[in-house]
Formats: C-alpha cells, sequence, structure tokens
C-alpha cells in the first residue's frame, strides 16, 4: 500500500513533468531527500528513481527551459572547482574503495547544487523549490517529531523511515537539518503565493517548527541544542516585538519540556565534561590528527582518508558495582574515527586547497545574502517584498549549517547544497531585476531626452 | 501510524502545491519589471468587502 502509493507519487511527478518540465527539478529534490526507494519494498526500488529524476531535470531544462535566462555565477564556479578537486584527490585516495563510494554521491549533489540555479529563474520557481524542500524533509521532521511528543524519542533507539544513517537519516544531521529549516518555513508562511498565507498555513507552519525543534530533543543530538541556541539568538536581529519574541521562545521552551526523553539530561550533561565521553574526546583527537595529517598531505588524501587514524587513550569508566559507583581509568584504542567536523573533513581529504574552496562558498553566501538584505530591506514595490526576507532566511540557515557542521561531517550534505543553490539563485534572480530596471530607467531617459529634442524645434 | 500519517499528509500537500505550480503561467516567465505580485490572490471575504466600502466612500467624497 504504502510501496505503491509512493511509486504512484514519483510517477505522478514524472507525468506532471510533460506538462511542465520544471517538475522534474523539483520530483529529484524530492527523491534524494526522502530516498522513496528506500522507504518501500518492491514497487519504489524496481526503477532507478533518482537518476531517472536526474536525467529528466537536466533534459527538461535543456530542452524547455530559455537559457538567456540561466547565469553561470561566481560560486557556481567555486562548486565546479571543488567538484574537479575531489575528483582529482580521488585519484591518489588513500583508501580507493571508500573514497569511491562517497564519490558516487557527492559528485551528484555538486553537479546538482551547479545545475538548481539555472532552473531557478522566476520568483514562482524560488518558491515552489522552498516549498518542496520544506515539504519533503518536513515528512521525515513531522514524524521524528511526533514520535518524540509521543514518548518514542531517544539515541539509537528512534526510528526513521530509512534506518541507514544515509542522508538526512542520520540523526545528528537530521537534528541540524531540522532546526536549519526553520528560517525557510517562517518566510514560506509569510511569502509564499502557492500556498498564500492565512490561518490554515499559519497553523501548519507553526506545529511544522514545533516539530522541528524536537527533532534534537528526540534524536538527542546535542549539536541540535547549540543550533536552536544560535538561532533564537539570529532571530532577535529581524523580529519586530523582541519581549514579545522572548516570552513565546521560553513559552515554547516550557512546553517542550514534558516531551524530553530522560536520557536526554544524561546526553546533555556530557556537553560540559569532555573529558569522560568518548565521542567528544577522541573528536578533538581526531582534529588534531588531522592538522597533522594535513602538515604531511597538504593536498589531501581523499575521501575517507580518515580510516587511517588510531587513538589509544585513558578514559575514566564508571561502573556500578553493589549499589557503589567505581570510577577506573581504562585505556582504550579507537581506529577510523570520523572527522565529526565538516571543517576537518574538508582538511583531511581535500586539503587545504578544498577548504579553501569550501570556506569560501559559504564565507561568500553569507556575504551575499547579508547584501541583498540590506539593499532591498527598504523596498516599496509590492513585488519587491520577499527578496530580503529570503536572503536573511538563506543566510541564517547558512550559519545554523556551519554551526552544525563545526561538529558533523556534513561537508557535502545534499540538502545544505540545495539551500546554497537556493542562494545563487535568489542573488541572480535580484541581479537580473536590478539590471531590468536600470535598463529600464535609461531608456526611458532617453527616450524623454530624444521628446524633448524633437518638441524643441516646434517651439516658437 | 506515525510515519502513514506524516507521508499522507506531506505528499498531499506536495501534490496540491505541484498542481497549484502547474496552473501558473509565471512559472516559466516573469517580467522583470513587473511590480504586481505574481499569483496573488484577491483578498478574501470580509477583508475584501471592507476595502471595497472604504474605496466607495473615498470615491464618494
Amino acid at each position: 500500500m504504502l510501496d505503491a502509493a509512493l511509486f504512484l507519487t514519483v510517477m505522478g511527478m514524472f507525468a506532471l513533468g510533460l506538462k511542465r518540465p520544471f517538475v522534474w527539478v523539483l520530483a529529484y529534490l524530492y527523491i534524494d531527500i526522502l530516498a522513496p526507494q528506500k522507504i518501500g519494498w518492491t514497487l519504489t526500488p524496481l526503477l532507478p528513481i533518482s537518476l531517472i529524476a536526474f536525467l529528466l531535470a537536466f533534459a527538461g531544462w535543456a530542452v524547455a527551459d530559455p537559457k538567456s535566462e540561466s547565469r553561470f555565477t561566481l560560486r557556481q564556479g567555486i562548486l565546479l572547482a571543488l567538484l574537479v578537486y575531489c575528483f582529482m584527490t580521488l585519484q591518489w585516495a588513500d583508501f580507493p574503495e571508500n573514497a569511491q563510494d562517497k564519490w558516487d554521491w557527492v559528485w551528484k549533489a555538486l553537479v546538482f547544487a551547479i545545475f538548481l540555479p539555472l532552473t531557478l529563474f522566476t520568483r514562482l520557481r524560488i518558491e515552489a523549490a522552498a516549498l518542496v524542500l520544506v515539504l519533503t524533509a518536513g515528512a521525515i521532521v513531522i514524524s521524528t517529531g511526533m514520535k518524540t511528543a509521543l514518548g518514542g524519542g531517544g539515541y539509537d533507539s528512534l526510528y526513521f523511515f530509512v534506518n541507514d544513517n544515509s542522508n538526512i537519516y542520520e540523526s545528528s544531521t537530521l537534528a541540524t537539518v531540522a532546526i536549519a529549516l526553520i528560517p525557510i518555513i517562517l518566510w514560506s508562511a509569510r511569502h509564499g503565493t502557492i500556498f498564500p498565507p492565512d490561518w490554515r498555513v499559519r497553523t501548519f507552519a507553526g506545529l511544522l517548527i514545533f516539530a522541528c525543534l524536537l527533532v534534537p530533543i528526540g534524536t538527542e543530538a546535542r549539536t541540535g541544542l547549540l543550533c536552536i541556541a544560535v538561532l533564537g539568538v539570529m532571530m532577535l536581529r529581524d523580529v519586530k516585538n523582541r519581549i514579545m519574541y522572548l516570552l513565546a521562545a521560553g513559552a515554547l521552551g516550557v512546553m517542550a519540556l514534558p516531551f524530553i526523553p530522560a536520557s536526554y539530561y544524561e546526553r546533555m550533561a556530557t556537553l560540559g565534561s569532555v573529558q569522560s565521553d568518548q565521542s567528544a574526546s577522541t573528536r578533538v583527537q581526531v582534529w588534531m590528527w588531522t592538522l597533522d595529517y594535513a602538515a604531511e598531505n597538504p593536498l589531501g588524501g581523499g575521501f575517507d582518508a580518515y580510516r587511517a587514524n588510531e587513538f589509544t587513550y585513558d578514559l575514566p569508566v564508571t561502573r556500578d558495582e553493589g549499589g557503589a559507583l567505581v570510577t577506573e581509568i581504562k585505556e582504550v584504542t579507537d581506529e577510523s574515527r570520523a572527522y565529526h567536523s565538516s571543517f576537518f573533513e574538508m582538511l583531511g581529504e581535500q586539503g587545504w586547497p578544498g577548504l579553501i574552496l569550501w570556506v569560501s562558498l559559504h564565507v561568500l553566501g553569507l556575504v551575499q545574502m547579508e547584501s541583498i538584505r540590506r539593499k532591498w530591506r527598504n523596498r516599496e514595490s509590492p513585488a519587491e517584498q520577499w527578496q530580503g526576507p529570503l536572503a536573511s532566511a538563506l543566510q541564517f540557515s547558512n550559519i545554523i549549517y556551519l554551526v552544525g557542521a563545526t561538529f558533523q561531517g556534513i561537508a557535502y550534505q545534499p540538502v545544505f547544497l540545495m539551500l546554497i543553490g537556493l542562494q545563487i539563485a535568489l542573488a541572480t534572480y535580484c541581479r537580473k531585476r536590478e539590471s531590468a530596471k536600470a535598463e529600464a530607467e535609461r531608456k526611458a531617459l532617453r527616450e524623454a531626452r530624444r521628446a524633448a529634442a524633437s518638441a524643441e524645434p516646434a517651439m516658437p | 501510524m506515525i510515519d502513514y500519517f506524516a507521508l499522507a499528509l506531506t505528499h498531499a500537500l506536495i501534490m496540491i502545491a505541484l498542481l497549484r505550480v502547474l496552473m501558473r503561467d509565471e512559472l516559466d516567465r516573469e517580467d522583470p519589471l513587473s511590480d504586481d505580485v505574481p499569483g496573488a490572490e484577491p483578498q478574501a471575504g470580509r477583508e475584501a468587502r471592507r476595502n471595497r466600502r472604504n474605496h466607495r466612500r473615498d470615491s464618494d467624497a
């Protein structure tokens, strides 16, 4: 039943694309985020739907879209350079087989991020892409949020639609994605034209945001908590009534308390004590190891280069012995510890060139969104009200991603690359509108001058 | 059960969104100089009536 429904949804999207090929781009966003082929068991895995959507999206753009509308920007150039560089490091990778596995999905995510902005040249397309992204990730967020609310949360005990830690079906990644989506949800609820703002949209958006906030609690992802805090502080910038906002945030926090599983407090308590937590202490060790590794291999060791690491250290282990807690120092050896940080992931795998490309991609995005936000803030035309807030939302999402990425290896996370694609599309859209306006003004001025010149001889 | 609910709700919304998007011309074309909000629906119900009334009063004055 579920399998058939998912299969029909995908086929329906492919069919709708025959009328408007842009739907295939949306279909790819949907398939890449939700992975319906992994949820279904017979019908959906039958066809390589992800590949089909990928090819259809390209074909649709190549055949139907006006190429004069598409621009190739600096940030797409950076993405392309990163793609080429990743391919180069793949050739000298320390672990060629593992590197090949990672490359198989990374190249697709990067190519799609370069391609996406080319297709998003109207407001409606930008909005539709943002909406499909939010709703698709929303499916995972709503189910996780509801399970948390009904008491099914907990690290390692929460079940998603797909349980292979792939893509955003990994608890910490999902927590970061969920929080990063909040600004986009708010924007869609305020400036949407597909679902124009009314009480239904506001209610849905409110509940979806609440579900997003429950995800870090349900998955017990410590980074998620940090992301919530950062988002909370950042939103102070744009809210009109700060006191109301602080009160509402406090109320929301109190409302969330009953849903928190008991194990959550134990896990969060380890935030402060790096020493006795294996995950946190190896993290620092891996980072140190990566710095040494990059000193020896400044051009990077290819995907999954972390597999070479090995650490031995003493860890205090507490156990219960006849009612008394005994703490012992034990020697623990860890091998192949993942980077636990996208910055170090880039440094270890792609070396300094990769890290510089990746950081500049994000820093340029933040700067670009800030400049759009400022420029479009005081526009009066009704058609120029949504650009500034969207820039602001995408900027917040990007910052939340960078906070999450500091503690997780999610440098090539497809959802965030899609958000980068949206940023590029918005910047291109704004630039195009401004240049069209400037051109129209110049033309009007020229015509006024010409009219004045031709009118002059008639004057007595 | 929760999974089915979450999937059904979001899929219904995605399909409605796709159908709405499909109907609109400004999906593929947009006048970069237009000041109109594309696809903005006329104000509904009470608000529209109030606006119309106010407008009439203004023009009567």
